[in-house]
């Protein structure tokens, strides 16, 4: 049996859960039988009920309308100006028809184009083919950076430690057993199919 | 004639090449969909409570953490960049919580072996119980993910670990003896006080 | 062409500006950030799936506030000035709806509001759209690129930090 300290700390954890029907079974009746029983939990169930209810009923507000006003003009501004140039240089350079251009100047200025293309389609963060938002305009700061190096590190060091605690460091052998490659710098050639290795310490 | 013939052959050898860059951008976006991604829900057993120790690093950050290091570490720089996402969850668990966490985590090996990762580390003690997996890519060329689960009655602690993308043979040395156990000690020290 | 970005505006601007203004408690900069977005929309529309588009556009909205919020940082420490935060007393009108037109109580609003405004990043955003803008675990998760159950997770710390915050209060 747990002391009831414990228990309404087990309870707290899983307040958003049960107003949000996330709780089953077994879980869910020892929720409930505890709720029954214990006012301050269920004062604070009431107040997550509660802060949730008002969440849900805090309003939508109308964008007024001349901001979809300002960027219809913006966008008809760059669209007839964009349009106006492109057409005006395809009537200058197609006047007399394609067939008029040398061929090899159309396949030039093809490859060109495409060439132009893949090198600026090689820089990350592009939204058309990730289907993303065009998020290279955010700043990292040097302690963010620092942090997130930290964690990185942090995440490697787990692994090397569970490696090594096992009695083993995760071998280069146990990767080439199941890689393809030799690794660089040993003889050991892979085998297939690929055992499973346990390494139970007694 | 054989120039023109020669200037269109190259033209759409470019084409393509655009396709398959965009192809590749957009495979590597989403890490869910990943064969190295495993997805371990916590929430089950310890509700809200707060993880210990969180990570959570995904591209772009992961290059940029990369790039940084670059002078101190180039190795760091050449793993990260190949990394989709670390993740690490570790949490602060009793004995009733971590035989819960052992349970519901013999489900996820489970699942794993279906998809094909091995199990290449298992420790069962009386005060820890630890499981490494491999994945493999399909070319059994580099690895697409590897995976940590592990509990400790001792330090009251269970600890999940994800990381998720190409890991090259030559960068598994990173792996194997990064950090000792007490220089690991020290950066949760750190985070524990910082809290 | 003007017709079709009316409906594309019409179908988003109200959920883009109703995000930022919860983001940014700031009407002036809640109505760039819908400008900027309605026109990266409609540069984009074209190249992103449409199953995707809602969680795609907030997507965006969000990166818009991060940068908008960062603009106005460094014009406070540029300019020393404070850029005036509005309450909700100062936007309430009739132009404002409920979720069900009901009559919600100011006082309990506006606690909500305030303590909304306090909670970080990124409980604050899964909480507007997931709770106020009734967007789903998973397009909530795609637009702060996140998987479902930390969405779900995060949402309940979210809320836990505004009861933390409404203590005593409502």
């Amino acid at each position: 049996m747990q002391e009831p300290g414990k228990e309404c700390t087990w309870i707290l954890e899983r307040i958003e859960p049960y107003v949000d029907d996330e709780l089953h079974g077994e879980e869910l009746g020892r929720f409930e039988r505890h709720i029954e029983s214990c006012e301050s939990c269920a004062k604070e169930l009431a107040l997550a009920r509660e802060v949730a209810h008002e969440l849900r009923e805090l309003p939508w507000y109308s964008c007024p309308e001349h901001v979809s006003e300002e960027a219809a003009i913006r966008i008809g501004a760059d669209a007839d100006e964009a349009g106006r140039t492109w057409l005006d240089r395809l009537r200058a350079r197609f006047s007399g028809g394609i067939l008029s251009m040398p061929r090899p100047a159309v396949a030039a200025a093809l490859i060109v184009i495409v060439a132009a293309v893949v090198l600026v389609l090689s820089q990350k963060d592009l939204p058309f083919f990730t289907g993303g938002a065009p998020s290279g305009e955010q700043e990292v700061t040097v302690e963010e950076l620092e942090k997130a190096k930290n964690d990185a590190i942090l995440a490697l060091a787990y692994v090397s430690k569970y490696c090594r605690k096992s009695g083993e460091i995760l071998q280069n052998q146990d990767i080439a057993g199941r890689l393809n490659k030799p690794l660089e710098g040993t003889s050991i050639a892979p085998i297939r199919p690929f055992p499973l290795i346990r390494k139970e310490t007694p | 004639m054989r120039l023109n013939k020669l200037f269109m052959c190259l033209a759409v050898i470019l084409a393509v090449a655009v396709f398959a860059v965009g192809d590749t951008k957009a495979e590597k976006k989403d890490y869910t969909k990943h064969p190295g991604y495993v997805e371990f829900d916590a929430t089950a057993i310890f509700g809200d409570k707060e993880p210990q120790v969180e990570v959570y690093l995904s591209q772009p950050m992961l290059k940029l953490v990369g790039e940084f290091a670059k002078n101190e570490d180039e190795d760091l720089q050449n793993l990260l960049g190949n990394l989709m996402l670390i993740r690490v969850q570790v949490y602060g668990a009793d004995r009733e919580d971590i035989d819960k966490f052992i349970s519901q985590s013999s489900g996820t090996v489970k699942s794993l072996k279906k998809k094909g990762w091995e199990r290449v580390i298992r420790v069962r003690e009386d005060d820890e119980n630890v499981s490494v997996h491999l994945k493999p890519s399909s070319n059994y060329e580099y690895l697409e993910g590897i995976v940590v689960i592990a509990a400790e009655y001792d330090e009251e602690e269970a600890i999940f670990v994800n990381i998720v993308g190409d890991i090259r043979p030559e960068d598994v040395h990173r792996l194997s003896g990064y950090l000792g156990v007490s220089e690991l000690e020290n950066i949760r020290y750190e985070r524990k006080n910082k809290r | 062409m003007k017709k079709q970005f009316r409906k594309l505006a019409e179908e988003y601007q109200d959920r883009i500006y109703t995000y930022a203004w919860y983001m940014l408690h700031c009407r002036e900069e809640a109505e760039d950030v819908t400008q900027e977005v309605l026109v990266k929309l409609w540069q984009h529309v074209d190249e992103v799936d449409p199953g995707n588009l809602r969680s795609w556009v907030m997507r965006v909205t969000r990166n818009a506030v991060i940068d908008a919020s960062r603009r106005r940082r460094t014009r406070k420490a540029v300019f020393a000035d404070g850029v005036e935060i509005e309450t909700v007393a100062d936007v309430v009108t009739s132009s404002s709806r409920g979720a069900d037109g009901a009559v919600i109580s100011r006082e309990i609003r506006s606690a909500l509001e305030t303590a909304l405004a306090s909670i970080e990043e990124p409980y604050r955003s899964i909480v507007v759209l997931r709770e106020i803008q009734g967007m789903t675990y998973a397009e909530v998760g795609e637009a702060l690129e996140l998987p479902l159950n930390t969405v779900k997770v995060y949402l309940h710390r979210g809320r836990r930090m505004l009861r933390e915050e409404l203590r005593g209060k409502v």
